[in-house]
């Protein structure tokens, strides 16, 4: 058998992108360009309505903030993981997936518990003395932050461990013994290494948080839209198809740009030739 | 450059067995010196401590009479090479070089100026902007040992530094090592696991096996006089000959066998000779010989090696020759009395 003949067997993957993915974008995109008016109506309605220019805003600076937490807190965790012995390990490993293995309305739900009035958080906050009355976090942009960061902590730190283990520990050991104490080995090091798998965690969590309906949904409130919750109320309460379907249009063209720039970004910062992005 | 002093070194890890048992050696200001032994006898380790990329379980490391057993890898200025090479892979060659300098925050005119001279010492002047990956292996231990030595180390440690690269390239890169340290009068500890390596480039060979040192010696002196049977076996001595009974200083009975050595026999319990040591003579009836037959043979290229069954056991046997002699020969062996060594350990 000729080596090439393997591309065949990408055939029922492109095919299930092409059906699944492409065909109900195509379809959802036509009706809202069929002829001008129809395109100017729609999409010029979305960017005059301040209401709707802010939902955009709120969830393009929501899942920026998001994978900003993530990175922060996801890089040190994922650093230590790594590097413990292969035992403990894999359990720490199973650990991090393991609240994904709950639905995301039940563990949503319980961010409604520890977040409200009578909640733990604001009752710590009281206990300490840094409020005296119950804040409102609930139902707040702050919540479906932390919503999200825990939704997507995982993800970002399963794809920063695969990265750091397979950095040859010897070139770290390089580094210390040309004089570089452990910080610095850190920033000029490790961190450049890391690029690629720093760049795959933080688009999961960027799409994921873009996209992500339950979360705000549930976390959110009514007075809190993100762009998904809103072609829901388009759709769903308002009847309005097209409105909905172009929402959805710019969702994934804000959210794709992002992307490239993001991947752009860092082709900048890392010019090594062998690079795999 | 500067004498390294190892004191009563001991290290085990997670409060298990020990794998350095209390070692002490010291090696001079611009010595060349390998330790040498199979793996899991300590060398790496012993390596390790000294760069304080490990810390020891007890013993010190002292640099020109200063203890420096506290203090942190990064402040001990030395320079290692890696058997991985261990380059930055987001990193130019140039940077690459630059690295230690930049660490000492040294001014950016000195550092360009140092990298370019280093550079070009090692033949690299034309992949200065080059990235790791674009390199091959040779070039890449090119790299590492620049990144080393521009630096001026104290102390250049090498981890195997030429096993990842094939025969040819192994023997020109120890000649440039060697070369270069001479050049710059360098200190240099080089861990291998290859006794021909380690002969070839070291003034001194310190031979290791499960934590202890056996023998720390010129390769000229392992070479002939191997101190312990462990030694003699790691450097391709095969006949082990068993002192059965002294007659007197320098001459022992085995198996009614009397047989004269050049050295004073002691306390020892074994004698040892290399097989191309043994020669096969015509007159049965002189010093130092005895009968035996050829049970098997074996072509290596400038010479046979025969395997040969004797009162004393069996004696391998190499003889340069064209043409092999058959199995089942009868044959007189002589064993030279310069050439059987007495094993004290």
């Amino acid at each position: 058998m000729r080596a090439n003949n393997g591309k065949y067997l990408l055939l029922p993957a492109l095919i299930s992108v092409a059906l699944f993915t492409f065909y109900p974008i195509i379809q959802i995109a036509l009706p809202t360009i069929k002829d001008f008016s129809t395109f100017k109506d729609l999409y010029g309605s979305f960017f005059t309505s301040t209401y709707n220019v802010r939902v955009l805003g709120r969830t393009f600076l929501i899942a920026v903030i998001t994978t900003f937490i993530v990175l922060l807190i996801g890089l040190p965790v994922s650093l230590w993981i790594a590097r413990q012995k292969k035992n403990l390990r894999q359990v720490l490993s199973i650990l991090i997936l393991f609240p994904m293995l709950t639905n995301a309305v039940v563990r949503n739900f319980a961010w409604i518990i520890i977040l409200g009035r009578d909640g733990i958080v604001n009752k710590l906050l009281m206990a300490i003395g840094i409020i005296s009355k119950p804040a409102s976090i609930l139902y707040t942009n702050t919540s479906i932050v932390i919503g999200s960061v825990y939704l997507f902590l995982p993800i970002m730190i399963t794809s920063l461990i695969g990265s750091i283990s397979e950095l040859n520990i010897e070139v770290e050991e390089a580094a210390a013994v040309l004089g570089s104490n452990p910080f610095s080995t850190l920033i000029r090091v490790i961190l450049p290494q890391l690029t690629t798998g720093l760049l795959t965690g933080a688009i999961l969590v960027f799409a994921g948080t873009m996209t992500a309906y339950t979360t705000p949904q549930i976390l959110g409130g009514n007075k809190h839209l993100v762009m998904s919750t809103l072609i829901y109320q388009q759709a769903m309460t308002l009847g309005n198809w097209n409105s909905a379907s172009a929402i959805a249009l710019i969702l994934i063209l804000v959210s794709a740009l992002s992307m490239i720039l993001m991947k752009k970004g860092v082709k900048l910062l890392d010019r090594r030739p062998d690079n795999a992005n | 450059m500067a004498e390294l002093e190892v004191k009563q070194l001991s290290k085990s890890f997670d409060g298990k067995a020990k794998v350095l048992k209390d070692i002490s050696f010291t090696i001079k200001d611009g010595e060349f010196v390998s330790i040498l032994g199979s793996s899991g006898c300590g060398k790496t380790t012993t390596l390790r401590i000294i760069a304080g990329l490990l810390d020891q379980t007890s013993g010190q490391v002292i640099i020109d009479g200063q203890d420096i057993s506290k203090v942190p890898v990064h402040k001990r200025n030395f320079g290692m090479v890696f058997q991985s090479y261990a380059l930055f892979p987001h990193l130019t060659v140039f940077q690459n070089v630059a690295f230690g300098l930049k660490m000492r925050k040294l001014a950016t005119n000195e550092i360009n100026e140092r990298v370019k001279e280093i550079l070009n010492l090692t033949g690299l002047g034309e992949l200065a902007q080059r990235y790791p990956a674009e390199l091959s292996g040779g070039q890449q231990q090119r790299v590492s040992l620049a990144r080393a030595l521009v630096t001026k180390p104290r102390l250049l440690l090498m981890d195997e530094p030429l096993s990842n690269l094939d025969a040819k390239l192994r023997v020109k890169m120890r000649e440039e090592i060697r070369r270069l340290q001479k050049q710059l009068k360098l200190t240099v500890v080089f861990v291998t696991h290859d006794q021909q390596e380690c002969f070839a480039i070291s003034d001194r060979v310190l031979i290791m096996n499960a934590g202890k040192i056996e023998q720390f010696d010129t390769p000229e002196n392992i070479f002939h006089h191997p101190k312990s049977k462990f030694v003699a076996n790691f450097i391709g001595y095969e006949n082990f000959i068993n002192i059965g009974e002294k007659v007197d200083e320098r001459t022992f009975k085995t198996n009614d066998l009397i047989l004269k050595t050049n050295e004073e026999l002691r306390q020892a319990e074994v004698t040892t000779i290399r097989p191309e040591n043994v020669q096969i003579v015509d007159e049965p009836d002189r010093e130092n010989t005895l009968r035996g037959e050829i049970i098997s043979s074996e072509y290596l290229g400038q010479s046979f090696s025969y395997l040969v069954r004797t009162v004393i056991g069996n004696i391998y046997v190499e003889e340069a020759r064209h043409a092999p002699r058959s199995e089942n020969d009868q044959i007189v062996l002589e064993l030279p009395v310069k050439h059987l060594h007495v094993l004290y350990r």
